[in-house]
C-alpha cells in the first residue's frame, strides 16, 4: 500500500504548491455564483421553474458539481503532463504495482477535488439555502464520482499526443456545463438538447447534488442519479486502471514508450 | 557472477531494426559503457534491460532475472537515470526523494537517513527545500543520480548521464560516478 | 553495484568505464577494456598531409589509411621514432609534407578505425585545429 499512499501525498502536495491555480479555482466559481447567480436570481421571481427554490440556490449545486468536475478534468490532463515530463517512466521502472500507483493517483486527485468542493460549498452556505447535512453527503458522493473524467484522461494517454487539449484550466468544452442542467433546467431544453444532456455524465452529478443540497425536486429520483453515477464511476475507474496498466506496459511495436 | 547477460538481443520497430543481435556480459561490480553515436541503439538496449521495452527476440538477464519473464524482480534490483529529465518539477528535491523512496516501498527513519546521506553526497542538501523547477540542468541530474541510488540497486543504468551539460558540470557529474565506483563493494 | 552507462562522449567512457562496447547501427563492433580497444589502432596515431595528393607512401611503419578528407593516417608503435622515418621516406620520394601531427589513440580513433566515421564532431580534431591555424597564418 506504500505506493498508493505516496501517490496521494504527491498529488495533494503538487496541488497545494500551485497557489495561483488554487486561488483561481476557488475564485472562478465564486464569480459565477455572485455575478451570474445573484443577478439572475433577482430576475427570476418564479421559483416553480427551478423546482421550488430560488435561482441562486438552484445554481449553487450546479457550480459545485462543475468545479469538482473541472478539477478532475485538470488532473486528468496532468497524467498526460507526467508522461511528457518523464515522471511516469520513473514510476514504470519501479517494482510497485501499476494498478496501485494509478489508484493512489486517482484517490489523491479526488481528495483535491473534494477539498475544493468543500470550500465552494461552505461559501454557498452563506448565499444560498443549502441543507448542511446534504453538504457532507454531496461531498462524499459527488466528489468521488467525478473521477469519471479519468475516462477522458485515459483516452488522451492512449492517443500519446495531447493535440487539441490545452493545459489551460478554462478552455474545457463549455457545452458540458451548459448541457448538465447546472445553469438552467433540463426540462426547458428542446428534445435534441435533452438527449445530449442525458448522455452527459455531469448531468447526474448536478442532479444528485441538487437534490441532496437543496431538496429541490430533480428530474430523476435521487437514488437513480446516484446509482447511475456509481455505476459509471466504477466502470471508468476500472477502465482507467486496466488501460493504464496496458498502455504503460511493454509496447511490442512502438518506437517511443513514453 | 554476471550482473547483466545479454544474448542475441533484437529489437524491431516495424521495419526498422534498432538492435540487431547484440550479445555481451557485464561482471558484477564493473562499470560497463556502451559507446556509440546517436541512434546506434543504446537507449533502446537500456529500455529493454530496464523492462520498459519488450525485445523482439533474444534474451536478457539482469541481476539474475529475465527482463521479460521476471520483470518485477528485475525492477526491484535496478536503478536508472534516464536520458531525458524525469524529476517532479513541482516538488522540492527532498519531496522528490521521498516520493521515489515510497514507490520503492521505503519508509520511516531508514528512508529519511538515506535521503539525507544521498542529498549530501550530490551536494544538494542545502537546496533540499527548493522546488526542482528552479534547479539548473546539472542540479536536476545530480538529484536524479541521488534518487537512483536510494533503493540500493544492484545494477544502475545511466543513459547518457551528461548529455546537454556544459563541460564543467559534466566533470562534476563524473566525479560523483567515480566516487560511487570507489565506494562500491 | 554494477553500472551500465551509455554515452556518445568518448572521454566519458574512457574516464569512467572498466570495459567499453562500441555500438554502431544496432551492432556491437568492438568490446574490451579501453586499453584493449586502443590496441586495435596501434599505440600512436600519426596524421599527415602531403602536397602532392593523398597516397600511402610509407607503409613499413604501420597500418596506413587515406582518410576521406585527404589526410593520411598511419598507426605506429612509437610516434617520436616514426616521424623522422616518415620525413626521410617522403624526401626520398620527393613528397613534400605540409603538416604532421600525432597523438595517443583515443576511443574516437578506434571508432574511426572500425567504421571510417567519427563518433561525433568532437574529440580527435587535433589535425583540423592545426590545419585551420595554418590557413589563417
Amino acid at each position: 500500500m506504500r505506493a498508493f499512499e505516496i501517490m496521494v501525498y504527491r498529488q495533494v502536495k503538487r496541488f497545494l504548491r500551485a497557489r495561483s491555480r488554487v486561488a483561481g479555482m476557488i475564485i472562478n466559481p465564486l464569480v459565477w455564483l455572485t455575478f451570474f447567480g445573484i443577478g439572475w436570481s433577482r430576475a427570476f421571481r418564479d421559483t416553480s421553474i427551478f423546482g421550488g427554490v430560488d435561482y441562486l440556490t438552484y445554481l449553487s449545486p450546479g457550480i459545485f458539481a462543475m468545479t469538482v468536475f473541472n478539477q478532475s478534468f485538470v488532473s486528468g490532463i496532468s497524467v498526460i503532463w507526467d508522461r511528457e515530463f518523464g515522471f511516469l517512466k520513473e514510476v514504470l521502472v519501479a517494482p510497485a504495482s501499476r494498478k496501485e500507483t494509478i489508484a493512489g493517483r486517482i484517490f489523491g486527485d479526488s481528495a483535491v477535488a473534494t477539498l475544493q468542493g468543500a470550500i465552494i460549498l461552505s461559501l454557498t452556505l452563506f448565499i444560498a439555502k443549502i441543507d448542511i447535512f446534504g453538504v457532507i453527503l454531496a461531498l462524499g458522493w459527488i466528489s468521488s464520482c467525478c473521477r469519471l473524467l479519468q475516462l477522458r484522461s485515459e483516452h488522451c494517454s492512449k492517443n500519446e499526443k495531447h493535440g487539441g487539449l490545452s493545459d489551460d484550466d478554462g478552455s474545457r468544452d463549455a457545452s458540458i456545463d451548459f448541457l448538465s442542467g447546472a445553469i438552467y433546467p433540463i426540462s426547458f431544453m428542446p428534445s435534441w438538447m435533452k438527449v445530449l444532456a442525458l448522455v452527459n455524465p455531469l448531468t447526474y452529478a448536478v442532479e444528485a447534488s441538487r437534490v441532496l443540497l437543496t431538496g429541490a425536486s430533480g428530474i430523476f429520483p435521487l437514488h437513480q442519479s446516484l446509482l447511475i453515477l456509481l455505476v459509471l464511476t466504477a466502470v471508468m475507474l476500472y477502465t482507467a486502471m486496466v488501460s493504464f496498466e496496458r498502455s504503460t506496459g511493454m509496447y511490442p511495436n512502438k518506437h517511443r514508450i513514453v | 557472477m554476471y550482473a547483466i547477460e545479454v544474448e542475441n538481443l533484437v529489437k524491431k520497430f516495424g521495419d526498422f531494426e534498432a538492435v540487431k543481435g547484440v550479445s555481451f556480459k557485464v561482471k558484477k561490480g564493473e562499470i560497463f559503457a556502451f559507446l556509440g553515436p546517436n541512434g546506434a541503439g543504446k537507449t533502446t538496449t537500456v529500455h529493454i534491460l530496464t523492462t520498459l521495452l519488450k525485445p523482439t527476440s533474444g534474451k536478457a538477464i539482469v541481476a539474475g532475472y529475465d527482463v521479460v519473464k521476471d520483470a518485477k524482480e528485475v525492477r526491484k534490483r535496478i536503478g536508472i537515470v534516464f536520458q531525458d529529465p524525469s524529476v517532479d518539477r513541482d516538488l522540492t528535491a527532498y519531496e522528490n526523494m521521498l516520493v521515489h523512496g515510497g514507490v520503492y516501498g521505503l519508509k520511516g527513519r531508514e528512508l529519511k537517513e538515506k535521503v539525507e546521506e544521498l542529498l549530501k553526497f550530490v551536494e544538494l542538501w542545502e537546496f533540499r527545500n527548493k522546488l526542482v523547477k528552479y534547479f539548473s540542468g546539472g542540479m536536476q541530474r545530480r538529484l536524479e543520480i541521488a534518487r537512483s541510488l536510494l533503493h540500493h540497486p544492484e545494477v544502475l543504468f545511466l543513459d547518457e548521464p551528461t548529455l546537454g551539460l556544459d563541460p564543467q558540470t559534466r566533470a562534476h557529474v563524473w566525479s560523483y560516478i567515480e566516487a560511487m565506483k570507489e565506494s562500491r563493494k | 553495484m554494477t553500472i551500465f552507462l551509455t554515452t556518445h562522449y568518448m572521454e566519458e567512457a574512457e574516464r569512467l568505464a572498466d570495459r567499453v562496447a562500441i555500438i554502431d547501427h544496432g551492432r556491437i563492433i568492438a568490446d574490451g577494456t579501453v586499453e584493449e580497444l586502443k590496441k586495435l589502432v596501434g599505440s600512436d596515431v600519426v596524421y599527415l598531409k602531403a602536397e602532392n595528393g593523398a597516397e600511402c607512401f610509407e607503409t613499413d611503419l604501420g597500418n596506413c589509411v587515406v582518410l576521406p578528407d585527404g589526410r593520411i593516417r598511419i598507426d605506429v608503435s612509437n610516434a617520436s621514432e616514426a616521424i623522422p622515418k616518415i620525413f626521410e621516406a617522403a624526401e626520398r620520394k620527393g613528397i613534400k609534407i605540409l603538416e604532421i601531427a600525432y597523438h595517443r589513440p583515443t576511443l574516437n580513433d578506434v571508432f574511426l578505425h572500425l567504421t571510417g566515421r567519427e563518433i561525433r564532431g568532437e574529440g580527435g580534431n587535433l589535425m583540423k585545429g592545426i590545419t585551420r591555424a595554418r590557413i589563417r597564418r
